[in-house]
């Protein structure tokens, strides 16, 4: 019986993580628009409570902006600038340094987060540079039938204890092998 | 010198399971069982809906998903308990381990472990990490009650255990013995769809009393409201009434396993 807990660990692990890459999209809903940003303004175009079993596409066209997402506590008292429209670009900053920035860079910008946790995810574009700049976004949020990010780092901790659990059965196969059952 | 090795009855049970254990799962099998449990409960997971509560999300998780796991345990346990009781007296084997340095109740008790608990333990231990990694919230919020549900929820499969065991020991023959087992598993649940259909339409006690201690997750179902079954109506009960079944039902499969023990330790000829 050496080792054979561990290659139940590990069998579990690797289902696990195939597992996780069947997932079933089961609803969509989305959030579009479009305008002109000017210098000194930001734009709050997403806040919302994002579940593990949600997955967030964002999509952001336009030159010259910054683009800021951001995540926090979704019981967390928050500013109200930070629930959505247009506010001064330094003001939000302000508020956004204080939060955990998953990503800050410049636009264009086209990207996939999910999240192990629940989280209130907040997506801000901020013209910090040019005096006019248009955008136009589209933030989709994809409803799974499993959490992909919790499944798949549990498979990987399921893996990684199975290897090294099954070492005795591994050792044990191969000493059969080499020495031939003597 | 002397080099004498002390009897100690603990490490004679320990001999006598490793054998067991690696006769009745040899190597490709305990692991395809995980991977088979594994993949069914988690593909199977319900997503949340708005407007839904995530414990009746879960409630009707545990009822739909676990149909064929519970199915694939129920067989895995006559087929088990069919070779593993039956099939051993019917080849001579069951005499020769009672020829062992082993105590019968030993014996039965390892009997049981490797047929009914081993397969049990997979059932439990796969629905927990189903549960913790889909209904994280639920499991967070409800640890104790959503342990409790599982248990309840995979406590017929030691009942039907009991049953095909002490079937087994009379016929004596394990294919036989798997045939009663599957018979006896679709009996079993024609059985409860028909005391499910009797105690939601004539509300009789008696029915109601027999569907919850044969089945204690309807129990729980109709402690927090069978919203996912609107086909069933039952009747409304507490927590603790709800529990009470389900140690009831535990207390049954003991009370057989019990008999069969004593038959098996006192009555018992294997040839």
């Amino acid at each position: 019986m050496t080792g054979r807990l561990g290659s139940i660990i590990l069998t579990i692990g690797l289902i696990l993580y195939v597992t996780s890459m069947i997932h079933i999209p089961f609803s969509h809903s989305e959030v579009a628009g479009s305008g002109t940003i000017f210098v000194d303004e930001a734009k709050v175009i997403f806040s919302d409570v994002i579940s593990p079993m949600e997955k967030v596409s964002i999509r952001i066209h336009g030159f010259g902006l910054k683009v800021y997402i951001v995540t926090a506590n979704p019981d967390a008292r928050l500013d109200p600038i930070l629930m959505g429209g247009t506010v001064n670009a330094s003001k939000i900053k302000e508020l956004i340094m204080q939060l955990n920035v998953v990503f800050e860079g410049d636009s264009p910008y086209s990207g996939e987060v999910d999240f192990s946790h629940n989280v209130r995810l907040i997506i801000v574009i901020s013209n910090e540079v040019s005096g006019v700049a248009t955008v136009n976004y589209v933030v989709k949020v994809t409803r799974m039938n499993i959490p992909i990010v919790r499944v798949r780092s549990t498979s990987i901790n399921l893996i990684l204890i199975g290897c090294v659990t099954s070492i005795p059965l591994v050792a044990l196969k191969l000493k059969d092998k080499i020495y031939g059952g003597r | 010198m002397d080099f004498q090795v002390k009897y100690s009855r603990f490490r004679s049970l320990l001999e006598f399971l490793s054998i067991d254990l690696s006769m009745a799962y040899r190597f490709p099998l305990a692991e395809i069982y995980a991977a088979l449990y594994t993949f069914f409960l988690v593909v199977s997971a319900i997503p949340q809906f708005g407007g839904v509560s995530s414990l009746i999300v879960f409630f009707a998780y545990l009822y739909f998903a676990t149909i064929l796991p519970k199915f694939i345990t129920n067989i895995l346990i006559a087929k088990n308990v069919a070779y593993g009781f039956a099939g051993e007296i019917e080849r001579g084997l069951m005499q020769t381990y009672l020829t062992y340095p082993i105590k019968r109740l030993d014996i039965f008790v390892v009997k049981v472990f490797t047929c009914i608990l081993v397969p049990y333990f997979y059932f439990i231990f796969s629905l927990l990490l189903a549960s913790y990694l889909l209904y994280f919230e639920v499991f967070e919020i409800y640890g104790s009650q959503v342990l409790l549900l599982i248990i309840s929820v995979a406590g017929p499969c030691i009942l039907f255990g009991a049953i095909i065991t002490a079937a087994s020991l009379f016929i004596r023959r394990g294919g036989a013995s798997l045939g009663l087992g599957i018979a006896a598993y679709f009996t079993i649940a024609i059985l409860e769809m028909a005391m499910l259909y009797f105690a939601g339409a004539t509300r009789r006690y008696e029915y109601i009393l027999a569907l919850f201690v044969l089945e204690p997750y309807l129990a729980f179902a109709s402690h927090y409201g069978s919203t996912f079954m609107p086909f069933v109506h039952l009747p409304s009960i507490t927590f603790e009434e709800a529990a009470s079944y389900l140690i009831a039902h535990y207390f049954l499969s003991f009370i057989v396993f019990a008999v069969i023990a004593f038959y098996f330790i006192r009555r018992f000829e294997p040839t």
